[in-house]
């Protein structure tokens, strides 16, 4: 088995990059932090342009470990994407909150992480890939390292995350146990003829841990717990990052988890996945309907959103996984988006994160109160947002794999929502600032992020066919098909 | 192509977006030429739907001015526009009703983000004329939801003391109402796709699609919960009165004139249409709830003290009345429906128009703060008397040619349900009249009102003007609007 490196060359140049920036720290000064920031961004536009570059379909190499399929290397854009924003959003976190400059190191650590477990086709691979990016989150989790918030979330995470890794390796052994490998093309062959022999329970038992384990890193309903104070406390470039980038990462590697090694058992893992995404959004929508904190509310929004894309998973067909993939995208413009917002509200020691904080800003940062407007409708699902259209493919993926009932509870569940992001609309354009209220500064790199996020969102929004259409390509390749 | 050669429809729904955009290109202080450009950009709008009329090839039941284009090919949906006999009156009264909003924009509003108000209300024209000039469903819910969003920023930024409250309450309220229609066209268009192999969802394809019969009861569930939010229809209301009353006037204007028409229109263009079995097996349910409607909303006009509110419960009652005649489902009731959905638009608008005038003036809505302002403003009392007749159904004005065929239509097929609905009207001339008398006539309050001014009078004349046309020419819209219906009474008899 030759072992092609091009393959892995996205891979390669984020992990030249991280050694690279790494090297500066080692080297540097105080004054080096940008440079390293810009650097890092230089490595993830030219590792998504290597995606795009070697475009196309090899098999399986390093041993069966990867697969640079179009699938694979599509999630890669997903994850550069979101690794780029959070860095954008970093260049100015390192200053107004007084950031290490290792987050640019971890966030190209964690990206990599992502991209890997995106293409990996071998549990083994996936667990490595799974830890490589868990452990970055941690750290970067707890980066605001003068903040207690901050350290008391990555403390969090890292427990509850060491958890959930040691059922999803508890469960990949199972799964080895019962097929005696750890290849999901192999798996998926030998499972399907497992159905009537002993080891089935065994197998069967495997991939309900590997669901649990999977569950608690993309924050699903009940291994949810987590989510809001992680995602309350860490830094808002972290929580940008991780309930886009790293969420989208987890539901990619499921995907193809489920659909190469478990296709036999579709119609068991679909319900199962349907009643999660039930409860998911459900709790999302309803946990966050009382909270003041605009952040908080985002992190239970993360939530609900991760029921919606659940639904994808569900329905456990091609249009299915190709809708989760738009949604990623949408998602991730949106999401960031709004962290992005947050982030220009708060100061050092000052998050301004409340409700009150927002009184009235549209007479204050005009073309601010505009684009968080933007998202919170785009994220309740508003028309002409890329927030309609993921949730318009997702439901008809619904609809025509006979999941009817999902769509009603989904889009009931979004008028719920609506009424809290409407609220945040209703605080910036109809209240009377108080004022004492804190000045809002939007520096370069930040004020891009919000810019380019809303347009986005709104282009997505009118004109979504060529990326459909990108997607629909790069999902054919999809191993199980 | 169409019939001009030109995509007239397409530059008639997207011009008022364009002057949404043209208004930033002043700044702030330019109140003036703001309001110039949002006035022009109606004006214009308004000019290119008469065009339409004028080009519109009457007797012919299809649609005309059809532009097409693919959308988002992928799913099957189409950017598709065109108009026919059911919708050429709504495009026009409604780009009518968004200059009349501008003029009393006027001098109503405070100075303040005036930018963003003309552009909010022409975002909000061009998700209107959208509404009833989609021939594609999810181009049609898209406009319907979008719509939405400017309507809740001028309520809840312009709107009175519980303003906040009440944009909330209508956005909720109709999302609600409109969210399960949206997975109930995503599961149209998948009846369809399994009959015919291919995606669409336009209403022209889906007209001829056979449904079974419980999807048909529920798919029929789920638009008509949609437009019996908008219209509204008993019990589903409970929006109007807060919205109706807390919006600022323009916006009371266009909220009672136009978009309440949205769920009648729906009504008429998609859940009966489409779904002609579950139509019928349902029209009675809606039509009983309407009468209901009717009755409720006259009773409960009769007791108000204020004077938005009490038209606003009117016009929950005529609104019923239309509703009611639609679900008789025969060409008399069905085009009196219609043609009066574009008669009560010109007299409500003319009501709400004055009664801002009214509360300008006096900086209260509370009726018995009024008493014989006719002697102060006879101009004023003269326009108000004209458009309370209107609205209580006086021959020879536009809404007795629309209440009388509508009425007649539902008496020739249910005959008690006929005379409760002209039990509304009676009511509606007893609390119509009072109104009248109590604001207009009687002792004159000690300080005096100032008459209209030249612009309100601009304003408010030629609806009534108009209101008087259609009265005595009724068959200027009835010539149009029959053959659409005919078309239509006929698909369902049909089925």
């Amino acid at each position: 088995m030759a072992i092609d490196l091009q393959v892995l060359a996205p891979e390669a140049i984020i992990l030249a990059f991280v050694l690279i920036t790494l090297f500066i720290y080692a080297l540097g000064s105080k004054r080096s932090t940008t440079l390293m920031g810009w650097l890092a961004l230089a490595g993830v536009v030219l590792a998504g342009a290597a995606s795009l570059y070697y475009w196309g379909d090899t098999a399986p190499t390093f041993q069966g470990m990867v697969a640079a399929d179009g699938y694979g290397l599509f999630a890669n854009l997903v994850f550069l994407l979101a690794a780029g924003l959070a860095i954008l959003m970093g260049l100015e976190a390192v200053r107004r909150f007084d950031l290490p400059a290792e987050v640019f190191v971890l966030v190209l650590i964690a990206t990599l992480g992502m991209m890997l477990l995106g293409s990996a086709v071998n549990l083994v691979a996936v667990f490595l890939a799974l830890e490589i990016l868990s452990i970055a989150l941690y750290v970067l989790t707890a980066s605001e390292r003068d903040e207690w918030r901050s350290l008391e979330a990555g403390m969090k995470y890292f427990i509850l995350g060491g958890f959930a890794s040691a059922f999803l390796l508890f469960g990949i052994a199972m799964i080895y146990g019962a097929t005696g490998t750890f290849s999901l093309a192999e798996i998926g062959a030998k499972g399907g003829s497992l159905w009537a022999l002993r080891d089935a329970p065994l197998l069967a038992a495997g991939l309900v841990f590997l669901l649990i384990g999977f569950a608690f890193k993309v924050a699903l309903v009940p291994f949810q717990m987590w989510t809001p104070d992680v995602y309350e406390g860490a830094p808002s470039l972290v929580t940008a990052f991780m309930s886009a980038g790293a969420k989208a990462a987890g539901f990619v590697a499921l995907i193809r988890i489920l659909e190469t090694a478990f296709p036999y058992w579709r119609a068991e893992w679909g319900w199962v996945l349907a009643v999660i995404a039930v409860l998911t959004m459900s709790w999302g929508n309803m946990a966050a309907l009382g909270q003041r904190s605009v952040k908080r509310m985002l992190a239970y929004s993360s939530i609900a959103h991760a029921g919606y894309i659940v639904i994808g998973l569900a329905v456990a067909a091609r249009t299915g996984y190709a809708s989760v993939l738009f949604y990623l995208i949408c998602y991730t413009l949106m999401n960031v988006g709004a962290f992005a917002v947050v982030m220009a509200m708060g100061r050092k020691g000052e998050p301004n994160e409340d409700l009150d904080d927002y009184t009235g800003l549209i007479r204050r940062k005009p073309g601010l109160a505009l684009a968080m407007a933007l998202f919170m409708l785009a994220l309740a699902g508003i028309p002409l947002t890329a927030g309609f259209l993921a949730k318009l493919y997702v439901f008809s993926a619904a609809v025509v794999e006979g999941y009817a009932w999902l769509a009603a509870v989904a889009i009931v569940n979004a008028v719920i929502s609506a009424y809290y992001y409407l609220r945040v609309a209703a605080r910036m354009f109809f209240g009377e600032a108080r004022a004492e209220a804190a000045p809002v500064h939007v520096s370069a790199p930040l004020g891009f992020v919000v810019a380019l996020t809303s347009l986005a969102t709104v282009f997505l929004g009118v004109y979504p066919a060529p990326l459909l259409e990108f997607i629909q390509a790069a999902i054919r390749p999809l191993v199980g098909f | 192509m169409n019939q001009m050669g030109f995509p007239l429809l397409t530059l008639v729904v997207w011009l008022p977006l364009l002057g949404a955009i043209l208004v930033y290109a002043f700044r702030r202080e330019q109140v003036k030429a703001v309001k110039v450009v949002a006035l022009a950009f109606t004006a214009l709008t308004f000019v290119g739907t008469l065009l339409l009329w004028a080009f519109f090839r009457s007797g012919e039941a299809g649609y005309q001015f059809v532009d097409r284009a693919a959308w988002i090919p992928q799913f099957g949906v189409e950017y598709a526009l065109g108009v026919d006999g059911i919708s050429l009156f709504l495009v026009i009264l409604a780009a009518l009703l968004f200059v009349v909003a501008v003029l009393t924009s006027w001098r109503l509003l405070p100075a303040e983000g005036m930018r963003g108000y003309f552009a909010l209300l022409l975002f909000m024209e061009t998700g209107v004329l959208g509404v009833f000039t989609a021939l594609d469903l999810v181009l049609f819910y898209v406009f319907w939801e979008v719509m939405l969003v400017p309507a809740f920023f001028l309520i809840g930024r312009w709107g009175g003391a519980k303003r906040v409250r009440a944009a909330t309450k209508f956005f909720i309220y109709t999302m609600a109402g409109s969210a399960l229609m949206l997975v109930a066209i995503l599961a149209l268009g998948y009846v369809a796709y399994s009959a015919t192999g291919a995606w669409t969802f336009n209403v022209a394809n889906l007209a001829g699609v056979r449904i079974p019969w419980y999807t048909q009861l529920a798919l029929f569930g789920a638009f008509a919960l949609a437009f019996a939010v908008k219209a509204p229809v008993v019990p589903f209301h409970t929006w109007l009165p807060d919205a109706y009353v807390e919006a600022p006037t323009p916006v009371t204007i266009l909220l009672a004139g136009i978009l309440g028409k949205m769920g009648v229109y729906g009504f008429i263009r998609f859940a009966i249409p489409l779904f002609r079995d579950a139509a019928v097996y349902f029209g009675p349910t809606i039509q009983i709830l309407a009468v209901i409607g009717v009755l409720y909303g006259s009773l409960i006009a009769l007791v108000q003290t204020d004077l938005k509110r009490l038209v606003a419960y009117s016009s929950l009652a005529h609104v019923s009345l239309i509703v009611l005649g639609l679900f008789a489902v025969n060409a008399q009731s069905m085009s009196g429906a219609v043609f009066q959905s574009v008669s009560h638009g010109i007299y409500i608008a003319a009501l709400f128009a004055l009664l801002g005038a009214l509360e300008a003036r006096k900086g209260t809505r509370d009726i018995a703060a009024f008493g014989g302002v006719w002697k102060a403003a006879p101009v004023m009392g003269f326009f108000l008397l004209i458009a309370v007749l209107a609205s209580v159904g006086l021959p020879g004005l536009n809404a007795f040619a629309g209440e009388f065929v509508l009425l007649l239509g539902v008496f020739k097929a249910q005959k008690a349900l006929a005379v409760l609905g002209a039990l509304g009207m009676i009511f509606g001339a007893w609390y119509m009249l009072t109104l009248f008398q109590r604001v207009m006539q009687g002792a004159a309050k000690p300080e005096a009102l100032a008459d209209l001014t030249g612009l309100e009078k601009v304003t408010v004349a030629p609806l009534l003007l108009l209101a008087l046309v259609f009265g005595v020419q009724p068959n200027l819209l009835y010539s149009i609007i029959v053959p659409a219906v005919e078309a239509v009474v006929k698909a369902v008899a049909a089925r």
